[in-house]
């Protein structure tokens, strides 16, 4: 009789289970196609780093999908951030969570690192871009911006908004690789203020 | 018989005209003589129609009955950036007496403080204090008073009725401003 | 009140009455152009009614303090990616973020800033 009990809880609990999850994708999909959903345009945060198998560019039914590793447990133990991969990747190279290889040959090639910033000073109300070369050489060769996409001489480079959205000058790699575009503090960092009195 | 053809076409013009009326006639942003049809993220935003047409049609502004979309539950919009403020409801009418020879309005506070709880209007708009705030239609024209937000977003000044909404012979012994329940 | 007062006020009147003769825009529709053009980019518009399906007046007239007078409000993109006006919702979390610029810089050149009183209105006054 226990037994009998014990099994009617569980097919109770698992009905429950399974209603409550039909429940939920319903109203997921109700919002999904709901015109006044309230994040029209916005990917919600469950979908954020989705696994392979749900990305939509990997196959699912594919044995190899199942196999490759999924961003969120790569990136749990790394310094967050509020876009892109949602990895503060910086951080995470200072905080020696993740340690790159910086040559192909050889696993403890140092990168060579150069400490200077490079301040423009840019048109509208934004503040000027302060530029580090020290976060980017952590991670880039010299020649990967120059002279390709840098000329690297002071005045030389005409650099717009529009020219990055693009995909040109930074946006080479920022909104592709490095964090996106939308993160305008990060580089409009120094107010006009500071600069004038300097 | 030979009458038919002429009827079926009369038949859908009317058909297609009444369709017209009743979808509210929201244009596309592409044609909306404001947006830049060159852009190429028009086709990201939202046409009005796809979300006005589910909303509760009305005659004048947005043609939706933004009150009975929200005392519906159709819309919730949010009461706040913080997730634990409600708006705090005032359920009384405000009698204006001098309309001249127009009815009376009656201006009533839970559609207007469900939509924009108190702050929006009180003190800035309004003073709350029953004949103290001198409104005139020259002034609501103008974009004062009322006329900051009818005319501009909530239902327009054409629809003189919805305000002036109160036969003075239903009324006996109210005072100027004064509340009703 | 003198002839020439009442004169005017009742011009005001009828012409606040007119129905306007082209029907611009979804009606409430804001248009800001006191700065974008002339800093290089469309004018803005920005649509009441899509807001109001999800948020009350309240939330941007008095918690984010944006003056219900198209023009009297200094929004520039620094204040704006810095949090304030548009910036308190479209920050990459709430709503869209900010680099989706062509998204709110929609509008045609040359539209003056104001907003659209709609097919019903033209409103004589400071819209």
């Amino acid at each position: 009789m226990t037994s009998l009990a014990k099994k009617a809880g569980f097919v109770g609990f698992i009905a429950l289970f399974v209603a409550a999850s039909m429940f939920a994708a319903m109203r997921y999909a109700e919002a999904q196609s709901n015109p006044n959903s309230f994040n029209r345009l916005l990917k919600p945060a469950s979908e954020r780093n989705a696994p392979p198998a749900t990305d939509g560019i990997h196959d699912p039914t594919s044995d190899g999908t199942a196999l490759l590793q999924t961003p969120l447990e790569a990136f749990d133990p790394l310094a967050k951030s509020n876009s892109g991969n949602y990895v503060n990747w910086n951080q995470a190279l200072d905080d020696g969570g993740i340690a790159p290889w910086y040559s192909v040959s050889n696993p403890n090639a140092a990168p060579i690192v150069l400490d200077m910033n490079i301040v423009r000073e840019v048109k509208g109300s934004m503040p000027n871009v302060v530029y580090p070369h020290k976060q980017h050489t952590e991670w880039l060769d010299c020649a990967n911006c120059h002279p390709a996409i840098f000329i690297p001489m002071k005045g030389a480079n005409q650099i717009s908004m529009a020219s990055i959205l693009l995909g040109e000058k930074c946006g080479v790699c920022h909104g592709k690789v490095a964090f996106p575009v939308s993160e305008c503090r990060r580089c409009h960092s120094q107010p006009k203020e500071a600069a004038a009195r300097q | 018989m030979r009458q038919k053809p002429a009827l079926v076409l009369l038949t859908t013009l009317l058909l297609t005209l009444a369709a017209g009326i009743a979808a509210g006639n929201w244009k596309t942003l592409r044609n909306d003589q404001l947006h830049d049809p060159s852009n190429p993220s028009l086709r990201v935003l939202q046409d009005p129609e796809e979300a006005l047409a589910l909303l509760p049609p009305d005659t004048a502004g947005n043609m939706v009955n933004w009150v009975t979309a929200l005392q519906r539950g159709i819309i919730s919009p949010r009461s706040s950036l913080r997730e634990d403020r409600e708006h705090e409801i005032l359920d009384d009418d405000v009698l204006m007496l001098d309309t001249m020879p127009l009815p009376y309005v009656r201006f009533p506070h839970r559609p207007h403080s469900e939509w924009m709880g108190c702050e929006t209007c009180h003190e800035k708009l309004f003073v709350s204090v029953a004949g103290a705030n001198a409104i005139n239609m020259g002034k609501i024209l103008d974009g004062q008073y009322c006329g900051v937000c009818h005319g501009a977003v909530a239902f327009p000044l054409t629809e003189c009725n919805r305000c002036h909404n109160t036969d003075s012979s239903t009324v006996s012994g109210a005072r100027p401003g004064g509340t009703l329940p | 009140m003198s002839p020439s007062a009442r004169g005017r006020r009742i011009g005001i009147l009828c012409a606040g009455l007119l129905p306007v003769a082209f029907a611009w825009g979804e009606y409430a529709d804001v248009i800001l152009n006191s700065r974008s053009e002339a800093e290089g980019v469309a004018p803005v518009i920005f649509p009441h009614w899509f807001h109001r399906i999800r948020f009350r007046c309240s939330v941007c007239h008095v918690e984010l303090g944006i003056e219900m007078r198209v023009g009297s409000n200094s929004m520039r993109m620094d204040s704006i990616t810095n949090g304030e006006y548009c910036g308190a919702c479209h920050d990459g979390q709430t709503a869209w973020s900010v680099d989706n610029c062509d998204l709110c810089h929609s509008g045609r050149p040359g539209l003056a800033t104001g907003i659209q009183g709609g097919h019903q209105t033209g409103g004589p006054g400071k819209y």
